[in-house]
């Protein structure tokens, strides 16, 4: 993703932000629900769109999935393509006047998001341990990981894992942010969220900090962890129990979130209820390898939680907006309201361009 | 000299010692007049051979009256040959008029029991029957049940009692009737007055009856009251007739003899709330009734139960030795049980005649035979109480559609049959009523959430709703983990609202394979009823209302059987659908009877 932002006198190009995250956390329907995050922001100037064929008919594509069909996109196969969409905002810089004055201006923003379709399975552990079953996270998923082959890569394409994992890793060292995207659920059921983590960020680190010789050094990258799924009834509950769960004042259907100031307070409850896993390692080498201030936590849903039309607000006793059909897959069960997709976006954007 | 000429002068008409009397003062012969002038002549002759004639033949005549209304069966022994019609007609009027005063066989045969009643327990009367046989002695008591005990001694032949009567019967009646003119006065008075020395009455009698029979025969009651004078607190009793049989009362006493105490059929009541079983009475017959009385009781099974049934014939009385057994008054005593074949009809009808005191034959239905069991085995044999329903039932059948085609004909074929089986049963209108509930599944899309998805036959007959199960087809499953049972107990509750005021049982049977949807979204991920439907409230409410669920699961792990919706649903019966059947689950439903809940005994129509 590529975030390019202008003074009053136009718009100029700042970094590029990469999307990161472990097989069946949910990347595609990340990415499908963001049209529709954008579309249901508050903010009128939000836009969204493709730089190409290609990348408009993803979006299109995976959108229509999402609202008509109510079908999890399925997940990324690679193709190759490289998909770019631009972000369209306001956002508020400094600027310096005169005298040395110095004033906040709003200033049209616009980020590039390029994205390789990359699959889950490239940000495996750097031993790269064949996964036959790669199951979509096995359990309870309810279906919010991406259907069908669970961003995994073919496993009989041994030669295709090998470019992409190199391509991916190339590209995701070079971007000026990422977009961490991690799975509660799959981390309560198979506890492997580090082992993916560690892989790709030692490989950032190999590509990006390879040469530095300024000792305490750090990547210079700002990541926005999104722990997804938010309206999964057991990441809900917990937040609820856990008292993180907030009503926005301003929202009149009364979803659910969790603050931001306490979202990473909620990812590390949420790591340590995994008895399976060393996910609490995560947040300690996301402190470790980037700048504390350039890392920020989100809990985010691509589909969010359910409201009946005949209610007007988010219902605590039917929320669950996934239906398990007799076939067995899932299917989203009402409108779809994203939670927390465009913030961190937003949050990356104003980052790099108050850089 | 002939003996007969040693003899005391008699009168020539009713042989009565003469004496000096100018008349008889038994018929009024002239046997003296003053001595007239003039020869005896032929004509004189004549004429008093005419009048004696005609004297002794009405005296005799009178005899033979009482016999026979033939006049030619005893014309042999009338003196003075055949009556003619007015001397007849005069005779058979003397007849009668000697049984003045007499009772007819019926009434007498009251008078006599009425005495029989009012013995003090556990003592004897005598009753003395004077008859045309000779003197019959029988002890006579009530037993406990107030069934005449009659111990008859052999009847003292006339022939004993005075020797001098003829041996020959025909002429010996017309004796023992009055035709007694040939007879030796004495010598009979003699031997009626020592009737009391052959005829031996039990001194601890407590009072002794004197039937004589026919009234108005001269012998019998000389004899009569001769025997009631000697008795201690005898009592005369005169019955104008011949008797059918024997000496008359007592051989008839047994048939003729009204029930002093009701007779009736055990049967068993359930009490509607507990299905406790208590034992009553549909009465039989009523006291004065009598032989060849006729009862008519219409009564019924328990549905389902088509075994043998024990119909007992009880006596209700006060009497404190009964057998233990208690029913709703008094103590019950059985006098008799018999066994009625199984029956197809759950209502029935059984008909009683009165044989005798102590003896009912039912003559319908056919091939009721007397039952070789006791009481009190029979009695044992009825349990406490039953899970079969006493009154009007209402039973909805709620099963869920969805699913595969065999599976939903499965279901749908225990329901089929048990609504067969139930209108087999129940052919009283209104007694069951039969309402069907369906579900297809809940949907959760956008805009058919809300959609109903019940389908509903209202309360009816069974054979009504059979033709609507036909319509009740399989759906589609389109939501894995649960079905609307919820929606279907929801329903139910309200099908069945109305039933306990309207004085009707209800009943719900659910046949399903899935968990209801629950009313919030739980640790199971179940999606919540879009109604709001919670089918742990409801199920309370139903328990709460007096409606026992049933509940026939497809499959049915020991875990669901004890925990959860099943297990909370279930509490009248919990059934896996290949292992039940509809006999099984109307005996939880308490519409049919349990197998090992025979009552055995007719229900109250």
């Amino acid at each position: 993703m590529t975030v390019t932002s202008g003074g009053p006198q136009g718009i100029r190009a700042l970094g590029r932000i990469g999307l990161w995250g472990a097989p069946t956390c949910g990347k595609t329907t990340f990415l499908a629900a963001l049209n529709i995050a954008v579309s249901q922001a508050a903010a009128q100037e939000l836009m969204i769109f493709g730089v190409d064929d290609a990348s408009t008919d993803f979006l299109v594509d995976n959108t229509a999935k999402l609202t008509s069909e109510r079908k999890f996109p399925a997940g990324t196969i690679y193709s190759g393509n490289q998909y770019s969409w631009v972000l369209r905002m306001e956002t508020q810089v400094p600027e310096r006047r005169r005298f040395g004055r110095q004033t906040m201006t709003t200033v049209p923003l616009e980020m590039n998001l390029d994205l390789m379709d990359e699959p889950g399975r490239v940000f495996k552990d750097v031993q790269r341990e064949p996964d036959p079953a790669a199951p979509g996270g096995g359990g309870q998923n309810l279906g919010f990981d991406d259907d069908d082959d669970d961003g995994d890569i073919d496993a009989d394409s041994d030669a295709g894992t090998v470019v992409t994992e190199d391509s991916v890793m190339d590209q995701l060292a070079s971007c000026d942010g990422l977009l961490l995207l991690f799975d509660p659920t799959r981390e309560w059921t198979e506890g492997d969220a580090f082992n993916h983590f560690q892989g790709t960020l030692l490989r950032i680190a190999q590509r990006r900090m390879a040469g530095q010789t300024v000792p305490g050094g750090r990547l210079p990258q700002y990541v926005a962890v999104c722990a997804t799924k938010f309206d999964h009834p057991d990441v809900y509950r917990r937040a609820k129990n856990g008292g993180y769960r907030r009503f926005a004042a301003d929202d009149p259907a009364m979803f659910p979130q969790v603050a931001d100031e306490l979202a990473e307070k909620f990812f590390a409850d949420l790591v340590r209820q995994s008895e399976r896993g060393n996910a609490d390692l995560v947040a300690m080498a996301l402190r470790r390898y980037f700048e504390p201030d350039r890392v920020r936590f989100f809990i985010t849903s691509a589909i969010g939680f359910y409201k009946s039309r005949r209610s007007a607000r988010f219902q605590e006793a039917d929320f669950m907006n996934t239906v398990r059909q007799a076939d067995g897959t899932y299917q989203i069960r009402g409108a779809v309201h994203p939670i927390n997709v465009v913030e961190p976006l937003v949050w990356l954007g104003q980052s790099l361009a108050a850089r | 000299m002939s003996s007969a000429d040693q003899r005391p002068r008699a009168c020539p008409v009713c042989g009565r010692q003469a004496g000096r009397a100018r008349d008889c003062a038994e018929c009024g012969w002239t046997l003296q007049k003053v001595w007239r002038p003039g020869p005896v002549t032929a004509q004189l002759r004549e004429d008093f051979g005419r009048r004696l004639s005609a004297a002794q033949r009405r005296f005799d005549a009178h005899a033979a009256a009482l016999v026979s209304t033939d006049r030619d069966r005893l014309t042999s022994w009338i003196r003075g040959g055949r009556p003619d019609d007015v001397e007849w007609v005069a005779a058979l009027r003397e007849a009668a008029k000697a049984a003045d005063g007499a009772a007819d066989q019926a009434p007498a045969c009251a008078t006599v029991l009425t005495a029989l009643r009012d013995l003090p327990s556990g003592s004897e009367a005598v009753i003395v029957e004077i008859g045309p046989e000779g003197i019959g002695v029988t002890r006579a008591a009530l037993d406990r049940l107030g069934t005449p005990l009659l111990r008859e001694q052999p009847v003292t032949p006339w022939a004993l009692l005075v020797p001098l009567l003829s041996t020959t019967e025909e002429e010996r009646l017309f004796q023992l009737a009055g035709g007694i003119a040939t007879l030796d006065r004495d010598l009979l008075t003699g031997y009626l007055a020592d009737a009391t020395r052959l005829v031996t009455v039990p001194a601890e009698a407590t009072g002794t009856l004197v039937v004589c029979q026919p009234a108005g025969w001269r012998i019998l009651e000389e004899a009569a009251r001769h025997l009631a004078a000697a008795a201690p607190h005898g009592t005369l009793i005169r019955v104008a007739g011949a008797p059918a049989e024997g000496n008359g009362v007592v051989g008839s006493l047994r048939k003729r003899m009204p029930l002093l105490r009701s007779y009736g059929l055990v049967v068993a009541t359930i009490a509607p709330a507990t299905g406790a079983i208590s034992l009553g009475m549909r009465p039989l017959f009523q006291p004065g009734d009598a032989q060849g009385a006729e009862s008519v009781l219409t009564l019924r099974r328990a549905p389902g139960d088509r075994d043998a049934t024990t119909l007992a014939v009880a006596v209700e009385g006060e009497t404190a030795d009964s057998d233990g057994t208690t029913i709703d008054r008094g103590a019950l005593n059985v006098l008799s049980l018999h066994e009625m074949p199984p029956l197809d009809e759950p209502v029935y009808r059984v008909r009683a005649v009165l044989e005798a005191p102590g003896r009912v034959r039912f003559t319908e239905p056919a091939g009721i035979t007397p039952l070789g069991r006791s009481w009190p085995e029979t009695a044992a044999a009825i349990p406490r109480r039953v899970d079969v329903l006493p009154g009007p039932v209402d039973l909805v059948c709620a099963l869920e559609l969805a699913g595969d085609k065999p599976q939903v004909d499965r279901r749908r074929d225990l329901i089929r049959d048990l609504l067969e089986h139930l209108d087999d049963e129940f052919t009283d209108p209104g007694q069951l009523r039969v309402g069907l509930l369906g579900c297809r599944d809940h949907v959760f899309a956008p805009g058919e959430e809300r959609r109903p998805v019940v389908r509903r036959q209202p309360l009816g007959t069974p054979a009504d709703a059979l033709l609507a199960l036909e319509n009740f087809r399989g759906t589609d499953v389109r939501y894995m983990d649960a079905a609307p049972l919820e929606d279907l107990l929801h329903e139910a509750h309200r099908m069945l609202a109305g039933s306990s005021a309207q004085g009707r049982s209800a009943r719900l049977l659910l046949v399903a394979r899935r968990r209801p949807h629950p009313r919030i979204l739980g640790p199971d991920l179940v999606q919540p009823c879009p109604f709001d439907c919670d089918w742990r409230r409801l199920a309370q409410g139903l328990a709460a209302s007096g409606v026992p669920v049933v509940a026939v699961a497809d499959v049915l792990s020991r875990r669901a059987a004890t925990h959860g919706f099943w297990a909370d649903v279930g509490q009248a019966g919990l059934h896996s659908l290949a292992e039940t059947s509809a006999r099984k689950v109307g005996a939880d439903l308490g519409v049919t009877a349990r197998p090992g809940q025979r009552i055995g005994i007719p229900l109250p129509a």
